[in-house]
């Protein structure tokens, strides 16, 4: 919301819209049970085709690949929702790589199974080449999340000024597969010299290199946590105005009501980044600039910026919040029974993933010393656009 | 989430952003390079620099032109409060006039009492303190004992006031009496009264010194002290509403978060420009979660703008910052280079010497997150 009224205000209709659907959906079928199954192993097949039907996964993918176009920065405000109800499924990474492939008008359809983009992280060792016909790939990727459930793998590789995105079959690969803290598939990717067709290759136009998808990536773990937080400070404030003990609710204790403060500022605050990472990669991918270079390329500064001090903020609220809010719960909220778990994992799976706090703290800290400390308070302050 | 706790996204209008580098500008030429900077408000008392703030319409922006106000923005405002602590302007004389005192007048006080003082505030010439706590009466403020009898045309005042910041410098001390005894409800019967600091009878004002050796806060005694029924603010026996309410203009504002600030512009200057990955990791911490409490921050100004009462959130900004606030010096000092020099080392020790006071002034911690408890629904 801009404090000055605009019409983009129209446009957000649609926005909310989804966002109710995707609400109301996410809350009707994300029972402790399902998730529960997922985490066991069960592909929430019937959760994911129900989205199917809606179009969500494919919200920001152009009509003709049977999307609604919505800018993607817009769709994923979705994330937090799957957060908030621990969406077992990769509504996530399918939003985006429908998004970022759709950009290409060689792509003619899209499957109706889960996109996983895979991005190579500075640990792995992986190499790609451009071939004759294509690209070859080489090396292993580390636990890259949902590869498991992949349809087809979106594999981005930086080609000179840009960034390609390799569409693999995932039984063209041999997966590793895992499960992560939350139950969550991941998969350890080895590719043995795969060559990829250069009619699977599509060059992505929003994106400039791998840099950029990353911090996408990590902002969609940003707003998922910013989900996650919010319903960590729900379930809590309502089992402390529940749960009684020495004759009253624990909620009437200040040691309770203290934590739970805390807990209510580490919410807003991550909130508040998640959102605020979101508000900059709309610049990035408003169509009025996209046109102009040098401005987009201040825009996708900001966005980065901003997306890695989400992840940072989301992060870091993530280990205070989750601590108290299992202090909070007591022997119940250590139960398998009871679902404040299948948040706090995910928490703590969500901030390992895409760049830890360290990661995206130290990437901000290197930039700010290289500016000089009397440019300090400038880059704080300097405003969006 | 609890209504009252949702911070929506904001952006300074540009008429704020185009104030930004005037204030800079001015600052640039103003201030003396020299000086051990600090961003903590209650730093450097300079009547002169608040003169020339005053001379440039940066105190009273939001009130109305009639009384000399700029009728201006809270946007406008919030981006002229945080120039001046980032830059660690010594922005103490007129802080508290502009930040409260001028705003509960205008909301309270008579249209003799606005058309009195306020031009004065605007111009940078006049200084208020605040004059709540007591010996006895810290967090549990409606406890005051420093009573105010009537008398013919006025009201004679008995008690003493403690840890009120500048008495010893400003003109007037807005002060929380209680003129009725108390009875089943300790909310009524209290007042504020104008009382001025300069030239009351029975009135013995005497600094205290601070643990890193400031002469800031005192001790002021009334002894049959007369203040003249016009310098009622508001009407008597209001004053419980009055105060609440000035307590809210006092929390949200950037004062909350940028207390230590200059420490970590040093912190940059001593490592330069190719970090230890340590370092690199604090400086993008401590500068992330900055710019986050900026955002809830500049939400809040948000509020106030749109005619809301945002007591609660503000006092969710002041605990985050505060915490930050406290928690920047302690991070800076594991990661500091060893040879960081003279100018950092001072900067350090200064923002540790004054960190304490972090989270007491303005109402301490503990009040605080009760008041978030309450926001959320818990009491
Ligand atoms: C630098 C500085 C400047 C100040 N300037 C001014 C000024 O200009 N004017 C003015 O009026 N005052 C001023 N104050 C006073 C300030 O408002 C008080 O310090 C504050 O309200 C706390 O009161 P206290 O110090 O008496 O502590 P107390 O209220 O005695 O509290 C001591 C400790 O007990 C805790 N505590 C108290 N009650 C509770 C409770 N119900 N639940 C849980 N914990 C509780 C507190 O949180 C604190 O940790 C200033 C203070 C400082 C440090």
């Amino acid at each position: 919301m801009s404090s000055t009224p605009s019409d983009e205000q129209d446009s957000g209709a649609a926005g909310r819209m989804i966002q109710d659907t995707a609400d109301r959906l996410l809350r009707d079928q994300c029972s402790k049970e399902l998730v529960d199954a997922a985490e066991a192993g069960t592909w929430p097949a019937a959760l994911w085709h129900t989205l199917v039907e809606t179009g969500l996964p494919w919200a920001s993918a152009p009509e003709r690949l049977g999307g609604s176009a919505l800018d993607l920065p817009e769709a994923l405000g979705l994330l937090r929702l799957v957060g908030a109800h621990a969406a077992p499924v990769p509504l996530a990474e399918t939003l985006i790589a429908s998004a970022l492939l759709g950009e290409d008008d060689a792509v003619s359809e899209l499957p109706e199974g889960p996109l996983v983009p895979v991005l190579a992280g500075a640990t792995d060792d992986f190499t790609a080449r451009p071939e004759a016909d294509g690209w070859r790939l080489e090396g292993v990727i580390a636990d890259v999340p949902f590869a498991p459930v992949a349809d087809v793998l979106v594999v981005a590789v930086e080609a000179g000024e840009g960034l390609m995105l390799l569409r693999v079959d995932p039984a063209s690969v041999r997966l590793e597969p895992g499960r992560n803290i939350a139950g969550e598939p991941i998969a350890t990717l080895v590719f043995a010299g795969l060559s990829v067709k250069a009619s699977d290759c599509s060059r992505c136009a929003s994106l400039g290199g791998a840099e950029e998808l990353l911090a996408l990536l990590a902002l969609s773990r940003a707003l998922m946590s910013a989900g996650a937080m919010q319903s960590l400070l729900d379930m809590s404030v309502g089992y402390a105005l529940d749960r009684k003990q020495f004759g009253r609710p624990i909620a009437q204790f200040q040691a309770v009501q203290q934590q739970l403060a805390v807990l209510a500022g580490e919410a807003a605050a991550a909130i508040r980044a998640a959102d605020a990472g979101l508000e900059a990669f709309a610049e990035v991918f408003r169509t009025d600039v996209a046109g102009d270079p040098e401005s987009r390329a201040l825009r996708m500064a900001m966005a980065i910026q901003e997306a890695g001090v989400a992840k940072a903020r989301t992060g870091e609220a993530a280990g205070r919040g989750a601590e108290i809010a299992h202090q909070v719960h007591g022997a119940m909220g250590f139960t398998y029974e009871h679902r404040l778990h299948q948040r706090t994992r995910r928490l703590w799976a969500w901030r390992d993933q895409y760049g830890t706090e360290t990661y995206w703290q130290a990437r901000f800290g290197r930039q700010l010393c290289a500016a000089g400390a009397d440019a300090l308070w400038d880059i704080l302050t300097r405003p969006l656009a | 989430m609890a209504q009252a706790l949702v911070f929506d996204a904001v952006r300074l209008p540009p008429e704020a952003e185009a104030l930004r580098s005037e204030v800079r500008a001015f600052v640039a030429e103003t201030l003396d390079p020299d000086l051990l900077r600090n961003s903590d408000f209650g730093s450097g008392h300079d009547p002169e620099f608040s003169r020339a703030l005053g001379a440039r319409g940066w105190i009273g922006m939001t009130w109305p032109a009639k009384y000399g106000g700029g009728d201006r923005s809270f946007f406008e405002r919030y981006v002229v409060t945080e120039e001046l602590l980032a830059a660690g302007a010594p922005v103490e004389a007129h802080w508290i006039a502009d930040r409260q005192s001028g705003p509960v007048m205008l909301r309270y006080g008579t249209e003799a009492q606005r058309e009195f003082f306020l031009p004065r505030i605007i111009k940078g010439e006049c200084f208020f303190s605040i004059g709540m706590s007591e010996p006895d009466s810290g967090s549990d403020l409606a406890s005051v004992r420093t009573s105010a009898a009537k008398v013919d045309g006025g009201w004679v005042v008995n008690g003493t006031k403690l840890w009120t910041s500048g008495a010893h410098r400003n003109h007037y001390m807005i002060t929380l009496v209680r003129t009725e005894p108390q009875g089943d409800n300790r909310h009524a019967g209290l007042s504020q009264l104008i009382v001025d600091l300069k030239n009351s009878q029975g009135l013995t004002i005497r600094p205290i010194a601070n643990m890193a050796g400031d002469r800031d806060f005192n001790e002021v005694v009334f002894e049959d002290c007369f203040v003249p029924d016009e310098h009622v603010l508001g009407s008597p026996g209001n004053g419980w509403e009055q105060v609440t309410s000035e307590l809210g203009y006092e929390r949200s504002g950037p004062e909350r978060f940028l207390s230590s600030f200059r420490l970590l512009v040093e912190l940059i200057r001593a490592v330069g420009p190719d970090p230890e990955p340590a370092q690199a990791a604090a400086i993008g911490k401590l500068a992330g979660q900055l710019t986050t409490l900026r955002k809830i921050s500049i939400s809040v100004a948000g509020m106030l703008q749109s005619n809301r009462n945002p007591i609660v959130e503000a006092a969710l900004v002041k605990e985050l910052g505060n915490n930050f606030e406290k928690e920047l010096p302690e991070l800076v000092r594991l990661v500091a280079p060893a040879a960081a020099g003279r100018l950092f080392q001072r900067t350090l020790e200064d923002t540790l010497l004054h960190a304490p006071s972090f989270s007491l002034r303005g109402g301490t911690r503990e009040i605080l997150r009760g008041m978030i408890a309450r926001g959320l629904g818990l009491r």
